[in-house]
């Protein structure tokens, strides 16, 4: 068991990756820190104090984000494409689940929380706890049970923080994965070739769902969340009661971005 | 330590670089790899540290199949490439980062090296020529006191003091327990510590007890001229 992991030796590889590849790791948290403070400025002293609708919220809060997150996870493995930082980082006497769980622990864990705090700290200090963005997963329905578990929501206001962390740190792992297996995949323009993946697959998926399941109210932009926010379905979608196989559809590409992105790196040759 | 049994590589399904090749080396040996360009001295070190996997055949080291790239076996083996990475770190802090991987790591050898070198041990690696990167990836190498130690074209970029020095240190390291494994063309830089030496010619692996004149063996056995190089002495300091 040890010859797979090590606490020890992820702990040690774990610091030679964020020493040796500063610039990889803190150029989005120098981005996240911008972002931060032009969100918080424009509502707290730019005078507004009001966003409207879910739309423009989603806009405002979410795109940096996902921006930043992908950017992130596509350069988490970049390294291994230098031939000499390659050849370093896989003689390092760390195992290959080691090496790859770092890439899960900085895109999904660091990150993530990152991320989920960045928010939380817009919300608060912005005074727009609750925007239609934050409230839209009070009437969401999902076949997770920790969600089922954790929602609350009829009353539209947020009733314990977990229940919309949740969601978030799915929408977020699903992206980083996608980023992370196209970084291992693709030696040049992952980011645009991953999106491009990215988009296909989003269409794709509509497209089946749509012509599977044939519900005519069906729109798109429901499926889109379906999608990206991965199993988190809002009350309202006419894609409410698609059954939870379309869940286990999702289930199933998140193991196989999993599955990928390890046998990829473990088979990487130089 | 090195156990390859008939194995085979290709980077392309068309032209195969290896075919069955057999090699078998003990401890405690500063073993010579020779052989012209392109003939796969370096594909042979990445197989040996498993950067590279063969298409057949077994490549093992310590008794662990190299491409698994086990822990328990990179620990134990260091491959330093002829073109080198080397974090923009200070050496200390570039100690305390990458040795705990290797457990039987030697500060004090550490610095004994780079001393022999004439390197400070605190120089900030961001700010040194590639020799002297060099210089302090070969000291921690040997630091490691790993039991493999796989060196390819280890003198490019060091000067003639160095080269000297570098040998010194090389004929120190070796241990019953360690065998050193160095990739070169500059057969004068070495000949005089190798032994065994390894040709690699045309696919084929032969090990031969060092002679005496090992740059005349070479030549007679790879029937080449091109790859060594013949005079690498600057003219000032060549006797005539």
């Amino acid at each position: 068991m040890k010859e797979l992991f090590d606490i020890r030796r992820f702990w040690y590889y774990t610091r030679v990756r964020y020493s040796q590849d500063k610039f990889v790791f803190y150029t989005p948290l120098i981005l996240l820190g911008i972002t931060l403070f032009f969100i918080i400025s424009t509502f707290t002293f730019g005078g507004v104090k009001t966003i409207g609708k879910g739309e423009f919220a989603s806009f405002v809060f979410y795109m940096p984000f996902i921006l930043l997150c992908a950017l992130n996870a596509a350069r988490t493995f970049q390294p291994f494409h230098t031939r000499d930082k390659g050849f370093m980082l896989l003689t390092l006497p760390a195992s290959v689940e080691e090496k790859f769980l770092f890439g899960i622990f900085n895109s999904v864990i660091v990150f993530g929380a990152l991320f989920i705090a960045s928010f939380y700290m817009c919300t608060w200090i912005t005074d727009l706890y609750n925007i239609e963005i934050i409230r839209i997963y009070h009437y969401s329905v999902s076949w997770n049970l920790w969600e089922l578990l954790m929602m609350n929501g009829s009353d539209g206001k947020l009733v314990f923080p977990p229940s919309a962390f949740w969601p978030y740190w799915q929408f977020l792992s699903t992206l980083s994965l996608f980023y992370i297996t196209g970084s291992l995949f693709f030696k040049k323009a992952n980011i645009l070739k991953t999106t491009l993946v990215l988009m296909a697959f989003y269409y794709l998926a509509t497209a089946f769902a749509s012509l599977f399941f044939s519900y005519p109210g069906m729109q798109l932009n429901m499926v889109f969340q379906v999608i990206l926010l991965q199993f988190v379905i809002p009350a309202y979608s006419p894609v409410f009661k698609l059954p939870a196989f379309f869940y286990w559809v999702l289930v199933l590409t998140w193991v196989l971005l999993l599955f990928a992105s390890y046998w990829r790196l473990k088979e990487k040759e130089y | 330590m090195i156990n390859i049994q008939n194995l085979s590589f290709s980077y392309t399904k068309k032209h195969p670089l290896f075919s069955g090749l057999n090699l078998k080396l003990g401890h405690g040996v500063i073993a010579g790899l020779l052989g012209p360009n392109g003939a796969g001295k370096t594909t042979l070190f990445k197989l040996l540290s498993g950067l590279a996997y063969p298409n057949a055949g077994v490549c093992k080291v310590m008794g662990m199949e190299s491409r698994k790239r086990l822990p328990a076996l990179l620990s134990r083996m260091y491959f330093l490439p002829e073109e080198i990475y080397t974090p923009l770190l200070k050496v200390p802090e570039f100690v305390r980062l990458y040795s705990p991987f290797y457990p039987e790591f030697s500060e004090l050898q550490f610095d004994a090296c780079l001393e022999e070198f004439g390197l400070e041990p605190d120089v900030n690696m961001a700010t040194i020529s590639h020799g002297q990167k060099k210089k302090v990836l070969i000291s921690f190498a040997l630091a490691t006191n790993a039991k493999l130690l796989l060196l390819d074209e280890p003198t490019n970029g060091l000067d003639i003091h160095a080269k000297s020095r570098f040998r010194k240190l090389i004929a120190n390291a070796v241990s019953e327990d360690r065998t050193i494994l160095i990739a070169t063309h500059q057969v004068r830089d070495l000949g005089v510590m190798i032994d065994p030496v390894i040709i690699l010619n045309n696919s084929e692996l032969t090990v031969h007890p060092a002679p005496p004149d090992l740059e005349a063996f070479y030549l007679q056995i790879t029937g080449s001229t091109g790859d060594i190089e013949q005079n690498n002495t600057p003219v000032y300091e060549r006797t005539f």
